[in-house]
């Protein structure tokens, strides 16, 4: 499904990512983890073809370059962005946005524009795997949203858009136990043998729930470690120092 | 910063044309549009009584209304506008609402295209007496409709565009004990025309009017909206959108005077300047000695589009700047104890909101359709008459974009 090869990003000269390769089948929950600075928010970034980055390398999404795609057409393909930080957006309300956004997305993948009454059913089931209080799709898009109810609306527009790779950019900083539980409850309802997972995380608790097959360690722009599960509950322990220090 | 004018009072149409004492960009007011300059070569329209230049909808106060064939009332003031009113006008309506008289309904003038060429002007009177309530819409029609425009083009902006005509219009307003007007105008002006619009509004104690004006274009439009408030416990409510494209050139002008006791004034202007097109917002609060416990705030809002912000600025050749934005509140008290305020910002369309719309698959053109809207709808959804609002939002809409 996505096949990073030799990947190089860099802002203002400064390189954050330097050389990275990776590898997600269908099916699969990858976890990405490391320490703060490493180039995680940057990874989902260029993915997500946010402007500002000097690229090099190679990125492979269902046959397509991914490089040669502007944010939207990357969306069309089926890739979608948790935000880490959701942008507020005033005088446009959730329902409206999504309504835009899936039947553009739609459009473009041959299917037909969905009629109002379908679309307020798809709305009201999606909003309720996140358990997002309906009156939230009236308001404006993530205003005066708490971080946690900005992090369930992500994971509504995931569900909403039912992207082919969903990367989750840190979606459990900021949320309580309960909130990460539901979070985690509604992204598991999701997974399907077609659909894939890039969470990126500081922490093993949404890995608890999430269960990803793939565990990697992300250090100065390089994937320094592989491994399953076990590879999370090692960090916990033992944190980042004994990677670095293999690095030198 | 005013200029006297001539004092002439035409009782009939003028004969010969009239010397106009044209403003210029060195009276302060009209810093930012050059009239004088504007109207070079425009040649004074006579006008013809018979083709009245504007029409009302059927209304339950139409009996108030009298036509351009009454005597003409006195162009009244002598700022440099009233002067080329003074010396050029073609007549004008006059609306006298009786004591105590409300409707519910909105009364709607519409303004029609005059000529094909030159400049001409009018002056209407409007005069509510005590305790009447009136809404009234003013809107300007034209033939093309504005949808069709692109929202910016390669060519030069309006200032540089040879005009073929200018329409001015002056509207005196007397508001008696307790009145309550509310003055709702969407002003549209196509390339190469003017449109020139001014109310001159004198509140008497306890009158409350509501000014709400949205003008769109990509040729000239100037609004200026005076306020004298002459009795106590005044309240005055500015609400203003720009929209200028296509090299439009919109300038908001608005000047309050609190003269006595406890009035209230407030004032958010907000405009959108597309590539090659410039708004303008010039305001003055001013609070006299004897205005005590005055409140008044004054808050002008720009967005600036940006032609680095569009994917099509590569391919295009030609003339392409930023819209431009000059935003100049001003405040003069001389009160000592009242509450005043003033703000004003000027932005571009953020590149996170666009970039987070298309993200979930909004194309770049129609992310920034989304936030320019949203941004304008802060105002739109203040406006008072529902069938207007849909009417801007639908305007708007159309606009393209590239």
């Amino acid at each position: 499904m996505l096949e990073i090869t030799d990947l190089h990003a860099s802002v203002d000269d400064k390189a954050i990512l330097k050389g990275l390769n990776l590898q997600i089948r269908p099916g699969e929950v990858h976890a990405i983890m490391g320490p703060n600075g490493s180039g995680k928010s940057t990874l989902s970034h260029v993915l997500a073809g946010r402007p500002g980055y000097e690229v090099r390398g190679s990125i492979q999404f269902n046959k397509r370059n991914l490089l040669d795609l502007v944010p939207e057409e990357r969306a069309w393909a089926g890739l979608f962005l948790a935000f880490q930080y959701p942008v507020e957006i005033p005088g446009v309300s959730n329902a409206n946005f999504m309504r835009s956004a899936l039947n553009q997305v739609r459009c473009q993948r041959g299917l037909p524009v969905l009629e109002a009454s379908d679309f307020l059913k798809l709305i009201r089931e999606k909003a309720a795997l996140v358990q997002l209080d309906p009156s939230f799709l009236s308001r404006p898009v993530n205003m005066g949203f708490s971080g946690g109810e900005k992090k369930r609306n992500e994971i509504f527009q995931m569900a909403m858009l039912d992207p082919k790779l969903a990367i989750l950019d840190e979606t459990d900083s900021g949320l309580d136990i309960d909130a990460l539980r539901i979070v985690a409850e509604g992204v598991t309802k999701l997974r399907r043998e077609d659909n894939s997972f890039l969470v990126i995380t500081h922490y093993q608790r949404l890995l608890d729930h999430l269960k990803p097959d793939i565990v990697h360690v992300l250090i100065d722009g390089k994937i320094m470690r592989t491994g399953d599960y076990t590879l999370a509950l090692e960090l916990e322990e033992k944190g980042y120092d004994w990677l670095k220090a293999e690095t030198v | 910063m005013a200029q006297s004018g001539n004092g002439m009072i035409p009782s009939t149409i003028p004969d010969t044309p009239p010397t106009a004492n044209w403003p210029t960009s060195q009276i302060e007011a009209w810093k930012y549009t050059d009239l004088r300059h504007l109207a070079e070569g425009l040649l004074w329209n006579p006008g013809n009584e018979s083709l009245q230049p504007w029409f009302i909808r059927p209304h339950e106060m139409l009996a108030y209304f009298s036509g351009s064939g009454s005597p003409k009332k006195a162009v009244t003031g002598s700022d440099a506008f009233t002067s080329i009113i003074h010396s050029g006008t073609q007549g004008g309506w006059q609306l006298h609402i009786p004591a105590g008289l409300s409707s519910n309904t909105p009364l709607r003038v519409v303004y029609t295209p005059v000529s094909p060429s030159g400049w001409s002007a009018f002056n209407h009177h409007l005069y509510v007496e005590q305790g009447a309530h009136l809404t009234l819409i003013e809107e300007n029609e034209e033939e093309e409709p504005l949808a069709t425009e692109p929202m910016f083009d390669q060519s030069q902006d309006a200032k540089s565009i040879p005009l073929c005509t200018m329409t001015m219009h002056h509207l005196q307003v007397h508001l008696e004990r307790g009145a309550e007007l509310k003055l709702i105008r969407i002003f549209r002006c196509p390339k190469s025309k003017a449109f020139v619009h001014q109310v001159d509004t004198h509140q008497e104690e306890g009158s409350k009017l509501e000014v709400q004006t949205v003008a769109m274009g990509s040729g000239i439009i100037r609004n200026n909206v005076h306020i004298q408030q002459r009795g106590n416990h005044c309240s005055s409510g500015l609400l203003g959108l720009s929209v200028a494209f296509g090299g439009g050139h919109i300038d908001q002008y608005s000047r309050i005077q609190h003269h006595s006791l406890e009035g209230n004034s407030h004032q958010h202007y907000k405009a959108i300047a597309a590539i090659n097109s410039t708004t303008i917002f010039n305001g003055v609060l001013r609070v006299e000695p004897q205005a005590q416990q005055t409140n008044a705030y004054q808050r002008s809002s720009n967005l600036m589009l940006d032609p680095a912000a569009h994917r099509i600025g590569h391919k295009s050749k030609g003339f392409m700047r930023p819209g431009k934005v000059n935003a100049k509140p001003e405040l003069q008290i001389f009160a000592d104890n009242v509450k005043c305020s003033h703000g004003a910002t000027v932005g571009k369309l953020n590149t996170d909101s666009i970039f987070y719309l298309q993200s979930r698959g909004l194309s770049f053109e129609e992310a920034q359709r989304i936030l320019t809207l949203a941004f304008a709808m802060e105002i739109i959804d203040q406006l008072e008459d529902e069938s207007l609002r849909s009417e801007v939002i639908k305007q708007l809409d159309l606009l393209q974009w590239h």
